[in-house]
């Protein structure tokens, strides 16, 4: 199946196509048993991540929301490394490390060999954002509900 | 007679120009590209008539994630050069201006990844890679000193 239609079938089962395009992919749909297939896997992860889902309301305004979370991102990672050194001396620390690394091979082989689950929790582990500028920081989120995934650049040179 | 013998043939030739425009179709990405600018300003376009409204449905998708309640599209020289759709073939990147200042670059990676690049007055701002969706991607970000904002819409709708 080629990305086009694994991108309908996702669209459709997002309720995204207009009436005309969805009756036409169901009507695929009822005569193609692989397409039967693959949304029936698609239906399954969208259910499952749906179902564990936490909502949460935001106690405040959203850009100030995200960048708190920004921040506490970057204050854990500066106690990580100063904490990195004093961990590597501990017994438990040296088993972690390759059941860690063999579980971060085993996540990528299965993401790799699998790359047609285009779920929104797919997307957001594939996301990457470089920000070559230091002065400009970026802020990504996912909105279902918008159908949109922003990047958004906090101090911008356009 | 002469149709049944030639019926397998045909069959074949029709298989082999299918795998091959599957091949093509799965290089390739249309996109449309927007240059958009969010304001609460109610009369922006009384003060500039060539701002146009973004598509009703694109405008209200985003008034659910920003806060500015009127978005135009940015017509410009750049802007009305794009082509419409944008087609991105696998390992062959495309720069496309948007206005004087800011450019961006489309990379299709090869399915499903997609790598977006921003360059604001040649330098190069931020590089978003991420997955080809149905849904839209949008680079956006702020003018402080006039609370409005601009967002490149990147969508294959």
């Amino acid at each position: 199946m080629n990305q086009e239609k694994l991108l309908k079938l996702q669209a459709y089962l997002d309720k995204k196509l207009p009436p005309a395009e969805s009756a036409q992919v169901a009507r695929w749909i009822s005569e193609d048993e692989q397409a039967r297939a693959v949304l029936e896997e698609l239906t399954a992860t969208k259910s499952l991540l749906a179902g564990n889902e936490l909502e949460v309301k935001l106690p405040e305004g959203r850009q100030f929301y995200w960048s708190k979370i920004q921040r506490e991102i970057a204050r854990l990672e500066t106690e990580t490394a100063a904490q990195s050194s004093s961990m590597w001396h501990s017994w438990w620390a040296r088993l972690a490390a390759p059941l860690a690394g063999a579980a971060v091979a085993i996540a990528a082989i299965i993401f790799i060999t699998k790359p047609q689950f285009d779920s929104g929790a797919v997307r957001a582990f594939l996301q990457e954002i470089e920000t070559p500028i230091e002065e400009a920081s970026a802020i990504s989120f996912h909105s279902q509900e918008a159908g949109m995934t922003v990047v958004w650049i906090e101090s911008q040179g356009n | 007679m002469t149709t049944t013998r030639f019926a397998p043939r045909l069959f074949l030739l029709c298989l082999a120009l299918g795998l091959a425009t599957q091949a093509v179709n799965a290089d390739e990405l249309k996109l449309r590209v927007q240059l958009v600018w969010g304001t609460n300003e109610k009369d922006a376009q009384k003060r500039d008539p060539s701002l146009k409204e973004v598509d009703p449905k694109l405008a209200e998708r985003l008034k659910k994630v920003f806060k500015w309640e009127h978005y135009y599209v940015v017509k410009n020289k750049q802007t009305d050069a794009l082509p419409n759709p944008v087609v991105i073939r696998a390992g062959k990147p495309e720069k496309l201006p948007l206005s004087e200042k800011c450019e961006i670059e489309i990379k299709n990676l090869g399915f499903p990844m997609l790598e977006v690049k921003l360059f604001g007055q040649g330098v190069l701002v931020k590089t978003v890679k991420q997955p080809v969706s149905p849904d839209d991607l949008i680079i956006g970000g702020d003018e402080s000193k006039n609370d409005t904002a601009w967002f490149v819409v990147i969508s294959r709708r």
